[in-house]
């Protein structure tokens, strides 16, 4: 089944939630709505659900108009952040719960019910109540619940916010096996960029209601169309140096108090076309595509040594001693030696720098 | 030895206090099953007469009613406050537990003062408000007058209780197939239920020690067995077994519905969700 956002807009009184969005999903797409609190996702996913209704806009399932269809017939199942089990009935009433309300005969809903507990490996638990369940098994339950009714589309929000570090690692992979096994549309709300990257399909990243950029993670992190998804994808977060642009004869130049950096022809070209003469940029660069060399574009002073255990974070000050300049943060490999205040300089991969005007946010 | 004083301090000053009520539970219970009492204590032999009122017919001159007609009446005029309080309290407190409507802080406040003030003082214009609606001297009339002093408090509570359940709950249940009502009857319902429990009773109880608006919105013959007792105290000569016996009569169904649901409301396991 298809989802079609249309120009969907919430406004609740005065405050604007959700502003435009609109995103196709295709059917069996597994999509992340990313995004910091409060950018509306949440809320998104509830008018998707049918729990909020629009303010403006309209949703498609298929071909369909669904704007007004309550969430009882919309045919869709749905995880909460909290689970929202009904802590007065067992595991297996809590599942078989959909079908009952399908005036499903009782052996057949309990029957479906043990098969999605098998599902998701709670087939022990069926006799217990919520309130005896550990959060990780409340959750299966509550995915239990969501597929029972066999859905077109499977709604998650924040699904792995509640649980420990190393469940979140297992319950990550196991979601992405089981989207794919059953190939239904599913659409998953989280704060956490590092999960929409290994999970989805295609991320819509929103922030403070408005779109920001819906693509696979592998553009959005080799190719943000602005600086707030550049900053929020990817961690350790990408370094951002603010210069201005400098032309001289056929060549363009990024200039600031500690750099001076040509840039490559395919990219002054682009610049150059878009940008005016002593227009103010944005730079971009991920710490792993800086490093500590012999030789190298830029200069700096070593602040901080972070063991990273696979690699070091290495926080580093640019420019020639005596100038102050921006911090920018480079990831090395373990087996660097170095020690705080030493001079280094700094290569930075030319092919892989980001511009951003720094007006707009827009990437060049 | 001071130690030995001060632990039993507490038990000192609560048996105490509680000795008065001590004493007049039990002159009730003695004086009702004795024929005279000397120094309203000691009962002098001992008799089944003064609950006569159970089987025999109770006279007042001329009038002879049997005591049972006087229960229906407090058992039906109870009654009808708690189902009425129920039914009203509950719709209001969903209502403002869950919706936002202009004017919300205000009901709220509203009801806080009106628990405090006294119902009392509205008796005069709630006798001509019922005249005009044709409700005087009807127990439909005066249950809803009574009742309605009740509402506060019920509101309050079961807005405390509606509050407790989460809103994704009621969601799930939406997304599970459920209508709006089917969501409230098959999710939210069960998990107030305590609370229903506990305003019934109180509602229950709010009508059966009721006296003032019993005594003035119904009329004569219609009594309850407040207004009854109270009438058997205006008599010249004031058989007081007869008195205690009523009033030991009066309270045990009471106690009784007291007693039934309190045990109700412990044995209802609540689960929380851990989140």
């Amino acid at each position: 089944m298809e989802v079609t956002l249309e120009e969907l807009s919430k406004w609740f009184g005065q405050v604007k939630a959700v502003s435009n969005l609109s995103l196709k999903i295709e059917d069996g797409e597994f999509v992340a709505l990313l995004g910091p609190s409060g950018c509306g996702k949440t809320t998104t996913l509830l008018m998707i659900a049918g729990i909020y209704k629009p303010t403006s806009g309209r949703i498609y399932f298929g071909d369909r108009v669904v704007n007004d269809l309550p969430p009882k017939d919309r045919k869709i199942g749905m995880v909460f952040q909290d689970y929202a089990l009904y802590p007065h009935m067992t595991v297996l009433q809590n599942i078989a719960f959909p079908l009952k309300l399908q005036r499903v005969p009782r052996k057949v809903r309990e029957e479906r019910a043990r098969e999605a507990a098998e599902l998701v490996q709670i087939e022990e638990l069926l006799d217990r109540r919520p309130s005896q369940l550990s959060g990780g098994q409340q959750q299966r339950v509550a995915l239990a619940r969501a597929l029972v009714k066999e859905p077109d589309i499977l709604l998650l929000d924040e699904p792995l916010s509640n649980l420990d570090a190393k469940l979140r690692i297992t319950m990550r992979a196991e979601l992405k096996r089981l989207q794919k096994e059953l190939g239904i549309t599913t659409i998953f709300v989280t704060h956490d960029q590092l999960e929409a990257l290994t999970m989805a399909d295609r991320i819509a990243v929103l922030d403070r209601g408005e779109l920001q950029q819906f693509s696979t993670p592998d553009e959005l992190y080799n190719s943000p169309s602005n600086l707030f998804v550049a900053g929020f994808i990817g961690t350790p977060p990408m370094n951002f140096i603010g210069a201005s642009l400098e032309r001289l004869a056929s060549e363009v130049f990024l200039v600031n108090e500690v750099l001076r950096l040509r840039l490559p022809e395919e990219l002054a070209r682009r610049v150059a076309t878009s940008m005016s003469a002593s227009a103010q940029l944005v730079l971009g660069i991920r710490p792993e595509d800086v490093a500590i060399a012999q030789e190298g574009e830029l200069e700096g002073e070593i602040q901080v040594l972070e063991p990273l255990g696979r690699d070091l974070l290495v926080t580093i000050s640019l420019g020639s001693s005596g100038t102050q300049g921006p911090t920018i943060k480079v990831l090395a490999p373990p087996t660097l030696r170095a020690a705080m205040g030493d001079k280094v300089k700094l290569q930075l991969d030319m092919g892989r720098i980001h511009l951003f005007d720094k007006a707009t946010g827009e990437a060049l | 030895m001071k130690r030995k004083l001060l632990s039993a301090l507490p038990y000192i000053v609560l048996g105490v206090s509680s000795l008065p009520f001590f004493i007049m539970y039990s002159w009730l219970l003695m004086n009702s099953f004795s024929e005279r009492v000397s120094f309203g204590f000691i009962p002098k032999g001992l008799t089944l007469e003064n609950w006569s009122f159970l089987w025999a017919p109770i006279e007042w001159g001329l009038e002879r009613t049997t005591i049972w007609r006087f229960l229906l009446n407090t058992i039906l005029y109870a009654g009808g406050i708690a189902i009425l309080q129920l039914v009203v309290c509950t719709l209001a407190a969903y209502a403002i537990s869950r919706m936002e409507f202009r004017g919300k802080t205000l009901v709220l406040g509203l009801q806080l003062l009106l628990r405090a003030f006294p119902g009392v003082l509205l008796l005069i214009g709630t006798f001509f408000v019922l005249l005009y609606l044709r409700l005087l001297y009807t127990i439909p009339g005066v249950v809803l007058a009574r009742m309605a002093m009740e509402i506060p408090f019920g509101v309050w509570v079961m807005k405390g209780f509606f509050d407790g359940v989460p809103w994704s709950v009621e969601w799930a249940a939406l997304v599970d197939g459920c209508s709006r009502f089917g969501a409230w009857r098959q999710v939210v319902f069960p998990l107030v239920k305590p609370g229903l429990l506990a305003v019934s009773l109180f509602g229950f109880l709010a009508g059966w020690e009721d006296f003032i608006f019993a005594y003035i919105l119904l009329p004569g013959e219609t009594k309850v067995l407040s207004v009854l007792i109270q009438g058997l105290v205006a008599t010249e000569v004031i058989d007081y077994g007869y008195l205690a016996a009523m009033s030991l009569f009066y309270m045990l169904p009471a106690l009784i519905f007291f007693l039934l649901a309190q045990r109700a409301l412990t044995r209802v396991a609540i689960a929380t969700v851990r989140a």
